[in-house]
C-alpha cells in the first residue's frame, strides 16, 4: 500500500522522464560513461537517457574513464588493499573463524542453531558474500580461507603440472555445482553441523591438493563451487581490478602484471590486465596490482552488468557466446536460484509431504532429488533450449540454437543474481542473531564464560521486518530490468534492424518475466527459518 | 545540470521513496505460551507471525522444568477448537519428524477460519502427564499481492518510459541512418 504522500515524489520523476523523451539528441549520446569525449549538454539543455555505447575514435579510453572511483585510491582502505600482504591478512581470521567452524561442528551438539557451523555458514557467510557482491566485488574469493594453506606451503609444493586440457572448462564444477546444491536440500546440510565440517575439511584438502600439484590456480578456475558462484555473479558487480590507464599499458615491455616479478606471482588465472574484460574468474587476488611496477591498476567503479553487455576475446576465459559450460554454469546458478529458495517455502514443503504420504514414502530424499533434476535440468533444458529455438526462428538468425542460447544464457545473470540476493539477504537481515547465542555457547564449551550464557532468545522468534519483502521484490525488480536490457543490447548487437532484434528478444523477455513472477511468488510465500529454533 | 548518472540515482532512489509505507510481518514464529506444568516447562510457538487462516505450524519445546533440560521422550498432542466450540475439536500429533529442529515437536495442519481458536498442548513423558493451554487470534488469508502489486509492477513504467525513448531517439536518427541502428553497435568491441 502506497502512502499517498509518497506519491508526490513521482511527479519530479516524471517531469525529468518527460523532459528526456522529448530529448533531440540523436544516437550519438552518453551512456554510463562510455562517453570518450567530455559531457557536454545537448544544445537545448535536455539530458539523453543512456541509450546504446557510440563508436568512438578510442573505445578503450572511454572505458577505462580515469574519473572512476577507484577502491585503491580510497584511504586507509586503498593502502591496505595495496598491501602485499593484505590477502593474508584477510585470510587468516577467516581460516580462525573456519576451524572454530569444523571443531565445533565435528564435536559439539548436532543441532543447526546451536552450533557455530549450523549457523555461521548458512546465515551469515552467505548474506555477506551476496551482499558484497552487490556493493563491491569478489572480495570473498580474495579473503577465502581454504586456499590459505596452500599459499603458506607454495615454496614446497611440486605444483609442476599443467591441468589436464581435458578438464580444462566449467563441465566439472557444474557437476560439483549439482551435488552440492542437491546435497544441500537432500541430506540437510543446513541442519547438519557434522557435515558442514567435513564439507569445510574437504574444501581445505581439496584446494591444498590439487593446487599442490598443478599449477594456475587449477582449484580456483576449474573445481571450487564458490568460486564459480562468485565468479558468475560478479559480472554484475560494481567493482573490478582492471588498468587505469591503457596507454601505461601498451607502452609497457615487462608484462609483470601476467609474468609476475620479484617474487611476486602474475595473475595465476591468465588474466592479461591490458585485455581483460569482467570479472569472470578473477578472485580478487591482487597479484597483478602488487606485480605491476607502474601502480596502473585499481579497483575500479562501473555500471553493474557491463561486461555482460559486449563479447570481446577475454584472455583466459575466451568469448562467452563460445562457451556453452559457462553458459551452463550460468543457466544452472539461476535456476538453481530458484530451486534454492523455493525449497524453504510453505506451500512446497507442503506438497512435498502430501505427495510423499500418497505415494508412501519414507523419506522425502527421492521426491527433492526428483525435484532438483526437474529445477536444474529437464526445466532449464525446456526453457531455455525453447528460447532459443524460438529466438532463432523469429530473428531468422543463421545462428545455431546451441550458439543462441549460449550467448543470450548471460542475460540471465542479473534475475539470478537477485533471486540468490533476496534469498540470502532475508535469512541474512532476519536471522544475523543466531550467531550470538552459537557462539556464547561454543566460548562456554571451551572454558571461556566471558560472553555469558547463551541468549537462546536471539535465535529464535525474532519477527520478520515489514520492510523486507518489499526490499526482496525491489532486488528482483532490478534484477529484471537489468536482465531485460542486457537482453536487449545482445539483440541489438547481433541483428541489424531493430525490429528483428525485438523479436529474437521476445522469448528471452517472456523467460525472463516468468523467473521474476516465480521469484515474486517465493518472496510471498512463508519461508523456513534455516538456522534458527524456530526452523 | 542533471546528468545520466544522476538520473540513474534518482530513479533508484525513489524506487526506495515507497519503502516505509506499510507494515508486514511475515513467517518468524511467536512464543504464544512458557508455562511450567507439572515438572515440564512447556513453551508453544506458533507461526506464520501473525497467525492467519491457511497452514500453520505449532511447534512445543518441553523442557525439565528443573533442569532445564529437553525432553526428547515425550509424546506431545496439540489438540485446536474455536473459542467456545470445544466439541469440534481436532488433535494432531506433535513429532519430532515434523520439526526441523529436532528439540521441537511440531504439529503442521490448516486452519480453516479466522477468529480465536483454543489450543490445548498435552505432553505425556517421564515426569507424569501435564497439560497447558491458551487462546490465540487467527487473522484472514493474507491478501498480499493487492499490497505488494506495486512493487512487482513498477518496472514495467520503466520498460514503457525506455521504449518510448529509444523509439523517439530512433526516429529523429532515421535520416541518417535509414532505420538502422549505429553501426557502432558490436557485440565484441574491444574493452
Amino acid at each position: 500500500m502506497w502512502v499517498p504522500g509518497s506519491v508526490v515524489f513521482l511527479l519530479p520523476l516524471f517531469g525529468i522522464a518527460v523532459r528526456l523523451l522529448s530529448s533531440d539528441c540523436g544516437l550519438r549520446i552518453a551512456d554510463c560513461g562510455l562517453k570518450a569525449r567530455p559531457y557536454a549538454p545537448a544544445p537545448s539543455g535536455r539530458v539523453p537517457l543512456p541509450l546504446v555505447p557510440v563508436s568512438s575514435a578510442n573505445p578503450q579510453s572511454a572505458i577505462r574513464n580515469p574519473q572512476s572511483f577507484d577502491l585503491l585510491r580510497v584511504p586507509l582502505l586503498g593502502r591496505f588493499l595495496r598491501w602485499r600482504h593484505a590477502r593474508l591478512a584477510l585470510q587468516m581470521p577467516l581460516a580462525l573463524l573456519a576451524w572454530a567452524l569444523i571443531y565445533d561442528g565435528l564435536s559439539g551438539p548436532q543441532v543447526g542453531p546451536l552450533n557455530l557451523a549450523g549457523v555461521l555458514p548458512w546465515i551469515h557467510w552467505r548474506g555477506l558474500v551476496i551482499l558484497g557482491l552487490l556493493v563491491a566485488g569478489n572480495f570473498f574469493c580474495m579473503a577465502c580461507p581454504f586456499v590459505l594453506p596452500r599459499t603458506l606451503a607454495r615454496r614446497w609444493l611440486p605444483r609442476g603440472r599443467s591441468w589436464p586440457r581435458w578438464l580444462r572448462g566449467k563441465w566439472l564444477a557444474v557437476l560439483l555445482l549439482v551435488l552440492f546444491l542437491w546435497a544441500y536440500e537432500a541430506l540437510a546440510l543446513w541442519d547438519s553441523p557434522w557435515w558442514t565440517a567435513w564439507i569445510a575439511v574437504a574444501y581445505f584438502v581439496a584446494a591444498f591438493v590439487v593446487d599442490g600439484l598443478f599449477r594456475g590456480a587449477a582449484f580456483c578456475k576449474y573445481l571450487c563451487p564458490i568460486g564459480q558462484f562468485n565468479f558468475v555473479q560478479s559480472l554484475a558487480s560494481p567493482l573490478e581490478v582492471r588498468v587505469r590507464d591503457p596507454a601505461v599499458c601498451a607502452a609497457c615491455r615487462t608484462k609483470d602484471c601476467i609474468r609476475g616479478r620479484d617474487g611476486i606471482p602474475g595473475c595465476e588465472l591468465g588474466l592479461y590486465q591490458p585485455r581483460k574484460a569482467g570479472n569472470m574468474d578473477c578472485t580478487f587476488c591482487m597479484d597483478c596490482v602488487h606485480a605491476c611496477p607502474h601502480d596502473n591498476l585499481g579497483v575500479l567503479a562501473g555500471p553493474p552488468g557491463r561486461d555482460l553487455w559486449h563479447d570481446p576475446a577475454r584472455p583466459g576465459v575466451g568469448r562467452f557466446g563460445r562457451r556453452p559450460d559457462l553458459a551452463a554454469l550460468v543457466v544452472l546458478l539461476v535456476f538453481g536460484a530458484f530451486a534454492n529458495a523455493a525449497g524453504m517455502v510453505g506451500p512446497v514443503l507442503v506438497w512435498r509431504d502430501r505427495l510423499q504420504t500418497e505415494l508412501g514414502l519414507r523419506s522425502p530424499l527421492p521426491l527433492t532429488s526428483a525435484g532438483y533434476v526437474l529445477a536444474l535440468v529437464v526445466l532449464p533444458l525446456l526453457l531455455v533450449g525453447g528460447a532459443a529455438l524460438l529466438s532463432r526462428r523469429w530473428g531468422g538468425s543463421s545462428a545455431s540454437g546451441l550458439e543462441v542460447a549460449t550467448r543470450y544464457a548471460f542475460a540471465l545473470v542479473p534475475l539470478g543474481f537477485a533471486m540468490w540476493l533476496a534469498h540470502y539477504s532475508f535469512h541474512f537481515l532476519s536471522s544475523y542473531e543466531a550467531a550470538v547465542p552459537a557462539a556464547q555457547r561454543f566460548a562456554a564449551d571451551l572454558g571461556w564464560t566471558g560472553l555469558g550464557q547463551p541468549q537462546w532468545v536471539c535465535a529464535c522468534c525474532a519477527a520478520v521486518a515489514g520492510w523486507l519483502p518489499r526490499l526482496e521484490i525491489v532486488f528482483l525488480d532490478l534484477g529484471l530490468l537489468l536482465s531485460l536490457y542486457t537482453g536487449y543490447r545482445i539483440a541489438v548487437a547481433q541483428s541489424p534492424r531493430l525490429s528483428r532484434a525485438l523479436w529474437t528478444l521476445l522469448p528471452w523477455a517472456v523467460l525472463m518475466v516468468l523467473l521474476f513472477l516465480t521469484g515474486v511468488w517465493i518472496v510471498l510465500q512463508p519461508m523456513q527459518m534455516r538456522g534458527t529454533l524456530q526452523g | 545540470m542533471i546528468n545520466s548518472r544522476l538520473l540513474c540515482w534518482f530513479l533508484l532512489a525513489s524506487s526506495f521513496i515507497l519503502h516505509p509505507s506499510s507494515f508486514l510481518r511475515a513467517d518468524g514464529g511467536t512464543v504464544r505460551l512458557s508455562q511450567r506444568a507439572g515438572g515440564y516447562q512447556v513453551t508453544v510457538f506458533t507461526a506464520p507471525t501473525p497467525l492467519r487462516t491457511g497452514p500453520v505450524d505449532v511447534s512445543v519445546l518441553v523442557q525439565d522444568a528443573d533442569t532445564g533440560q529437553a525432553l526428547p521422550g515425550a509424546e506431545v498432542t496439540v489438540r485446536v477448537a474455536p473459542a467456545g466450540r470445544g466439541h469440534t475439536a481436532t488433535v494432531y500429533p506433535a513429532t519430532t519428524e515434523a520439526a526441523t529442529n529436532k528439540l521441537l515437536r511440531a504439529a503442521l495442519f490448516e486452519l480453516p477460519e479466522a477468529g480465536r481458536w483454543e489450543l490445548e498442548v498435552a505432553v505425556q513423558g517421564p515426569l507424569g502427564p501435564a497439560r497447558v493451554r491458551c487462546e490465540v487470534e487467527a487473522a484472514e488469508p493474507a491478501p498480499r499481492w493487492p499490497e505488494f502489486w506495486p512493487w512487482a509492477a513498477w518496472p514495467v513504467l520503466v520498460i514503457l518510459l525506455f521504449g518510448v525513448h529509444q523509439l523517439l531517439v530512433r526516429r529523429a536518427a532515421r535520416p541518417q541512418n535509414a532505420g538502422r541502428l549505429s553501426p557502432g553497435i558490436s557485440d565484441t568491441r574491444p574493452r
